[in-house]
C-alpha cells in the first residue's frame, strides 16, 4: 500500500493505493499519527486507487475512527472500487463510517 | 545437489522434478514440482505462469514432510508449500488465484472472492496457526501496535518462522476446493459469523470467507480450512 496525506481547510485528505493488508501496519500508523495531530472535522480517505483491503485493513480503518471520534472528526471512505466496496459492506462499515461513491 | 538428493530421498524420478533456472533466476521450462531453497515472489510467479503444479520451499530446515513430494503430481492439483516467514512477506493469494484462472479452474467472476478468501485463510494460518497468536488486535491503538509487535517477534523466532503454510487447490468436476493448512495448535471449531461488536478490530476474516466462498469447512483439528467454489 502507498499513501499520501494532505491537510485541507476542514481536515485531512488521505489517498490510499495498492493493496492494504496486515503488512501495512507501520505505514498506516503514520496515517493515524497524522489524524491525531490534525485539526478540522473530517478526514476523507480517497479509496479510488485502493485495489484490495483485507480484514487487517478494516481493523486499521477502525483504529483511525477511534482516534478521530474523540476529536469530533468524521471519517469518510470515498470512491471505493467494487471489490473493496464489497468487503466494506460485509463488515457493515456503512453503519460506522460515511461511505460515499 | 541438495535438490537432487531430496528428489532421490522422496522417490522422485528425474523427470518429475527437473528445474531449469538461468543464472539470472529466470525459469524457461515448466517443472511439475519446483523445490526451492528460499521462495520468492518472482520465482513463484514464473513457476505458476509456466504451469508448475507444485512450488515447495525447502526453507532453513532443509527437510520436507515425508511423502509430500510424491503426492504432488496430480493433473488437477496446484500446491504451494512455504515457510511462515516467506508466506508473510510474499503476497501469494493474487498469484495463486491468477494461476487458478489461467488453468480454467476458477471463473473470472469469482476471482476477487477467491482471492480475498485465500488471503484471509493464509493470514489466519500464519498469525493464529503457525505464530500461535490467538488474540487479534483489540481495544485501542496501543493494543493494535502490541499485536503487530507480537507478530514481528514470533517471525523472528526460527521455530515459528519455519513452520509451513500449505495452499492447495483441487479442481473437481463441479467445484474447486482450496485447502489452506498450518502447523499450529488448531482449534475446536469456529463460528464464522461471530463478531461481538461491529467496532471490533479483528475477527472478520472468517466472516468474509463465509460470505464469499460457496462453502467453508475445517479439518485436521482446525489446522486446515477448506474453501469451496462452484465451477
Amino acid at each position: 500500500m502507498d499513501y499520501t496525506v494532505h491537510t485541507a481547510a476542514d481536515g485531512l485528505r488521505v489517498t490510499l493505493s495498492g493493496r492494504m493488508t496486515l503488512i501495512d501496519h507501520e505505514k498506516f500508523r503514520n496515517v493515524v499519527d497524522a489524524i491525531e495531530k490534525a485539526e478540522g472535522n473530517v478526514c476523507i480517505f480517497d479509496l479510488t486507487r485502493l485495489e484490495f483491503v483485507d480484514s487487517s485493513g478494516l481493523g486499521m480503518f477502525l483504529i483511525a475512527r477511534d482516534v478521530a471520534l474523540p476529536k469530533k472528526m468524521e471519517i469518510e471512505l470515498f470512491g471505493a472500487q467494487e471489490s473493496v466496496k464489497r468487503i466494506l459492506q460485509i463488515a457493515k462499515f456503512q453503519t460506522l463510517f460515511r461511505v460515499t461513491p | 545437489m541438495l535438490l537432487r538428493r531430496l528428489a532421490e530421498a522422496h522417490g522422485l524420478v528425474h523427470g518429475d522434478w527437473e528445474v531449469e533456472a538461468a543464472e539470472d533466476g529466470g525459469l524457461f521450462t515448466a517443472p511439475i514440482i519446483l523445490v526451492t531453497l528460499r521462495g520468492s515472489a518472482r520465482e513463484l510467479r514464473a513457476a505458476l505462469d509456466l504451469g508448475t503444479r507444485a512450488y515447495v520451499e525447502l526453507g532453513d530446515d532443509e527437510e520436507l514432510p515425508a511423502g509430500l513430494l510424491a503426492g504432488l503430481t496430480g493433473q488437477l492439483l496446484l500446491h504451494l508449500s512455504l515457510s511462515t516467514i516467506t508466506s508473510f512477506s510474499l503476497d501469494m493469494a493474487p498469484q495463486f488465484c491468477a494461476a487458478l484462472l489461467a488453468r480454467g479452474w476458477l471463473d473470472a467472476q469469482r476471482r476477487a472472492d477467491a482471492e480475498i478468501c485465500v488471503h484471509e485463510a493464509v493470514s489466519n494460518a500464519i498469525v493464529h496457526g503457525n505464530l500461535d497468536i490467538h488474540q487479534g488486535p483489540s481495544a485501542d491503538v496501543g493494543a493494535f501496535d502490541s499485536f503487530f509487535r507480537a507478530v514481528q517477534d514470533r517471525l523472528a523466532d526460527r521455530a515459528h518462522a519455519n513452520r509451513r503454510v500449505t495452499v492447495e487447490a483441487v479442481a473437481g468436476p463441479e467445484e474447486l476446493c482450496i485447502r489452506i493448512s498450518d502447523q499450529g495448535r488448531g482449534h475446536s471449531g469456529l463460528a464464522p459469523t461471530s463478531i461481538d461488536r461491529l467496532e471490533a478490530k479483528s475477527g472478520r476474516g472468517l466472516r468474509i470467507m463465509d460470505e464469499l466462498a460457496d462453502r467453508v469447512s475445517f479439518s485436521d483439528a482446525g489446522r486446515t480450512v477448506n474453501l469451496y467454489f462452484r465451477r
